[in-house]
């Protein structure tokens, strides 16, 4: 019998086995005649059309599907932008993208991040949780972010530097429409934790740090 | 002189092993390195088994029983001598709780002790709280 309770737990943890589909297939062991040494080893030559059975399917391999949320990702979660222009701050995270990207918001009020798109491995996913609810993202998806096609010329290229084109007042409008039923949800210290900014100091080793 | 030793009805904290940071009794004796120890399961978690003694370190409590004892009769014992109640009110057991309780921080709860010791030391600085330490 186990020592304590969580003993059977941790190594079941580590006994699961890969199911993986690629994962190579439970060994079989052969038992060979002796004199016969490495035929269990010897590795058959198919040639042409036999084809072996643990050749993966070619249906599984045709596209990737949707990327996986990490776990305990959730809309309304509180994620730590670790790289880009927004490194070090907390945001809230609405929803994943077709292209599998985050969408994430600031609140655009309450610290100055705007509806921006991140990549799951570039953020890290506290288990703090904000009500977003009141937020009805539909509006926003990936075309949302698509950069405007100019007229190719190719005088423009080499002419005054690029014009930096403002964000349209719909979208500044439908940012604030979105935020504010987040923000209204929002309780004090929730926003004072999004305002903050997000460090490591001495002796916090992320690897111990529970977010 | 020693004070701390190893007999059935000690009270002792692991240090080592799956059940690292819980309490359990000394039950029994096996030889100079090792015990029989039990929770008892319904109090701590930890069940009856054998260990070194070098995963052990005791405490200054102890409950009065038999060697041996079964589960029923250290729970009872524990509880008439009310030795987890004691241990909890010593400042070992106190340290041991806080450090657990600070790995479980998460996030947001970091942050919210930080704002709460700025407050603290604010109102230090303006003579309004006496310095003592928590």
């Amino acid at each position: 019998r186990a020592p304590c309770s969580s003993f059977w737990l941790k190594a079941q943890a580590h006994a699961r086995p890969s199911r993986h589909p690629r994962a190579a297939p439970p060994q079989q062991k052969h038992f060979v005649k002796m004199g016969k040494a490495g035929q269990a080893r010897q590795v058959f030559r198919t040639y042409g059309k036999t084809k072996s059975a643990s050749k993966v399917k070619s249906t599984e391999m045709k596209t990737p599907g949707q990327q996986k949320l990490k776990k305990g990702l959730v809309p309304g979660s509180v994620l730590i932008m670790l790289a880009g222009r927004f490194r070090g701050r907390r945001a809230v995270f609405l929803k994943q993208l077709a292209s599998g990207l985050l969408l994430v918001t600031g609140p655009y009020a309450v610290n100055g991040v705007p509806f921006r798109r991140v990549n799951q491995r570039m953020c890290i996913a506290t288990s703090t949780k904000v009500d977003v609810k009141g937020a009805d993202d539909k509006a926003v998806t990936d075309a949302y972010f698509a950069r405007e096609k100019k007229a190719a010329k190719k005088d423009e290229m080499f002419a005054a530097g690029a014009e930096k084109k403002a964000l349209s007042s719909e979208k500044k409008a439908g940012q604030k429409k979105l935020d504010e039923g987040i923000v209204k949800a929002m309780k004090a210290d929730e926003k004072a934790y999004l305002k903050a900014r997000f460090s490591l100091s001495s002796k916090m080793y992320p690897h111990e740090l529970k977010f | 002189m020693y004070t701390r030793f190893v007999e059935p009805g000690r009270l002792a904290l692991i240090t080592y092993g799956p059940c690292a940071g819980k309490m359990c009794t000394v039950v029994d004796i096996v030889d100079q390195k090792r015990v029989v120890v039990d929770g008892p399961e319904s109090v701590t978690g930890v069940r009856r088994h054998m260990m070194p003694v070098k995963r052990l370190s005791l405490t200054d409590f102890t409950s009065k029983i038999a060697r041996g004892a079964r589960e029923k009769t250290l729970r009872l014992a524990l509880e008439k001598d009310g030795v987890m109640a004691k241990w909890s009110a010593t400042a070992w057991a106190k340290k041991v709780k806080a450090k657990e309780v600070r790995s479980k921080m998460t996030d947001f709860d970091r942050f919210k002790l930080m704002v709460a010791r700025k407050k603290r030391t604010a109102e230090i600085k303006k003579g309004g709280m006496k310095k003592t330490r928590k």
